[in-house]
C-alpha cells in the first residue's frame, strides 16, 4: 500500500514538474482601445481548411481566462454565436478580412443581431496544437497473477496560435498576438506507468490570455474611471 | 440481495458490450436555423422514400460501423434550410412556384483508426433538381459537404461521429442557405417570378408586402456564387477571395 501511494506521489510530483517553452509576440496596433461598459467580444477559432482546426477547447479556455479578469465585458461564447449567426459564421463561409466582415454587416439581419448581443471586438484565433515527434516504446501484459507495463516512451507536442483582434467600428484590426510553445511529455512504465504530461494548450491559453486581458485592460480601466 | 447485485451487474455490462459493439447509427441532427431573409416565393421540397429513409450500408466488413441512418437528419436539414429561405409549402396537392428534390450522391465516413489521425471524418454529396411550377428544369446542382471533428480521451466515439455528421450537414445548409437564391439560373428565374408575384393571382393564400416581393432580389449578399461540381477547397478559396 505504501508502495503504491509513493508511486502515486511520484507521478503527481513528476506531472506537475513536465514543463513546456513558450514564446509570445503581442502586437497592439491603436494606442487606446475604446471601450463602453456593456460591450461584448466574441473568440472564434478557424476551422476554413483540413489543416487549420483550431481546439474549441482552446476558445473555450480563452473566453473563461477574459471573463473572469475582465468585469465590464462580456464573452459571448463561440459555439452560441455561430449557432446564432448560422451560416455566416462556418467554416467555409466566415470572414477572413475586415473589411469582408463590414460587407457581411451590411445586411440589416445580422447587423441588428450584433447589435443585441452589444458585440464591439471580434477576436480569431488560428493555429492548432500537434504532435511534432514520439519515441520509445512500452509493452503492457496482463497473467492470471497480475500485469503491468514495462518500456519508456516520450514525446513533443507543438503550438503555434495567430490571434487576431477586430474592431468592428471601424473595422480594422487593432492587435494581433502570436503564441508559440513546446512540451516535452515522458511516460516511463515500471508495472504501474507514470505519465509526465507537457500541458502545452493550456500554457499556449495562458500565455494568449494573458496578453489578450493586458490588451483588453486599458479599456476597462477607462470603463471605471468613467463610472 | 447478491442474485439482484449480480442481475444488475450483468444487465451493466451487456449495456457497456452493446455500446462498444454496437454497428448501427442513426444521425440525429442539431443544424440551427439559418439567419437569413425570408422569400416569399413558395417551394415545395419533394423527398423520394429512399432519401426519407436513407441509410447508409457498408459492404466491409472490417469496417466500425456497418449501418448509418441519415435519412431523418437530412429532412430535417433541407426543411429548415428551405423553410427559411422560402414559403415552404407542403403536401402533393399545394402548388409551389418552386419545386426542389434532393437525391444523396454519396455518403462516405473515415474512422481515425482508418486514417491513423485523431479525426472523424464525413462527406456528403446531394444533387438538387430544381423545376418551376410547370415542371420545367430551373437548375440542376450538386453540394458537397464535409465534417471533421476530433477524438476526446475518454469521450463517446458515437457522439463525435454525430457531431462530424453535423458539421457536414452544417457545410450543406451554409451552400444552401448562401448560395442556393445565388445560383445564376435560380437567381434569374426568382427575379423573374418575384416581380410576377405581385399580381395577387400568382401566389395563393398568402398577402403580399412590398417588403416580401423585394426580399428575393435583395439577398444577393454578395458572397461569391457556389457553382456545381466545384471541390470543396476551391469553395473555400472562392469565398475567402
Amino acid at each position: 500500500m505504501r508502495v503504491i501511494q509513493s508511486v502515486v506521489h511520484l507521478s503527481l510530483i513528476f506531472v506537475i514538474t513536465a514543463c513546456t517553452t513558450i514564446n509570445v509576440d503581442h502586437i497592439q496596433l491603436e494606442d487606446n482601445l475604446d471601450l463602453r461598459a456593456g460591450d461584448s467580444i466574441v473568440i472564434l477559432g478557424r476551422h476554413h481548411s483540413a489543416e487549420i482546426e483550431t481546439e474549441t477547447s482552446l476558445v473555450a479556455c480563452l473566453g473563461g481566462k477574459l471573463n473572469r479578469q475582465l468585469t465590464n465585458i462580456r464573452v459571448v461564447p463561440e459555439s452560441q454565436f455561430i449557432d446564432d449567426f448560422y451560416p455566416w459564421f462556418e467554416a467555409r463561409t466566415a470572414p477572413q478580412h475586415p473589411k469582408k466582415l463590414q460587407k457581411l454587416l451590411e445586411e440589416p439581419l445580422l447587423a441588428n443581431r450584433i447589435d443585441q448581443l452589444g458585440i464591439r471586438y471580434f477576436i480569431w484565433v488560428e493555429g492548432s496544437t500537434e504532435r511534432t515527434g514520439s519515441s520509445g516504446s512500452m509493452t503492457c501484459s496482463i497473467a492470471p497473477g497480475g500485469g503491468g507495463c514495462f518500456g519508456f516512451g516520450t514525446w513533443e507536442d507543438t503550438s503555434d496560435y495567430e490571434t487576431t483582434i477586430w474592431d468592428i467600428e471601424t473595422f480594422k484590426e487593432v492587435g494581433r498576438i502570436s503564441t508559440e510553445a513546446v512540451g516535452n511529455s515522458y511516460m516511463p512504465a515500471f508495472v504501474i506507468p507514470i505519465p509526465m504530461l507537457a500541458q502545452v494548450e493550456d500554457d499556449s491559453c495562458a500565455g494568449m490570455g494573458k496578453q489578450l486581458v493586458n490588451f483588453f485592460q486599458s479599456g476597462e480601466e477607462e470603463i471605471k474611471r468613467v463610472q | 440481495m447478491l442474485v439482484k447485485n449480480l442481475k444488475k451487474t450483468i444487465l451493466l455490462l451487456q449495456l457497456i458490450f452493446l455500446g462498444a459493439c454496437s454497428k448501427a447509427f442513426v444521425v440525429v441532427s442539431e443544424v440551427p436555423r439559418p439567419l437569413v431573409n425570408a422569400s416569399a416565393i413558395s417551394a415545395q421540397v419533394n423527398y423520394s422514400e429512399n432519401f426519407k429513409t436513407y441509410e447508409f450500408i457498408e459492404k466491409d466488413e472490417k469496417r466500425a460501423l456497418e449501418k448509418v441512418g441519415f435519412g431523418a437528419a437530412q429532412v430535417d436539414l433541407f426543411d429548415r434550410i428551405f423553410g427559411s429561405l422560402f414559403n415552404l409549402v407542403k403536401g402533393e396537392d399545394q402548388q409551389a412556384q418552386l419545386k426542389i428534390e434532393p437525391r444523396v450522391l454519396d455518403f462516405q465516413y473515415a474512422m481515425p483508426s482508418e486514417t491513423k489521425s485523431t479525426q472523424f471524418e464525413i462527406w456528403l454529396k446531394y444533387r438538387l433538381i430544381i423545376t418551376d411550377a410547370q415542371d420545367q428544369e430551373v437548375a440542376d446542382w450538386v453540394v458537397k459537404g464535409y465534417g471533421k471533428t476530433p477524438t476526446t480521451l475518454l469521450g463517446s466515439h458515437l457522439k463525435s461521429f454525430n457531431t462530424a455528421a453535423n458539421i457536414a450537414l452544417r457545410d450543406v445548409g451554409a451552400q444552401l442557405a448562401i448560395g442556393f437564391r445565388n445560383q445564376p439560373s435560380i437567381k434569374d428565374y426568382l427575379e423573374g417570378t418575384s416581380t410576377a408575384i405581385s399580381e395577387p393571382a400568382l401566389l395563393e393564400g398568402k398577402p403580399q408586402s412590398a417588403d416580401e416581393t423585394n426580399d428575393a432580389a435583395d439577398s444577393d449578399q454578395g458572397l461569391t456564387v457556389l457553382t456545381p461540381d466545384k471541390d470543396i477547397e476551391e469553395s473555400i478559396n472562392e469565398v475567402d477571395q
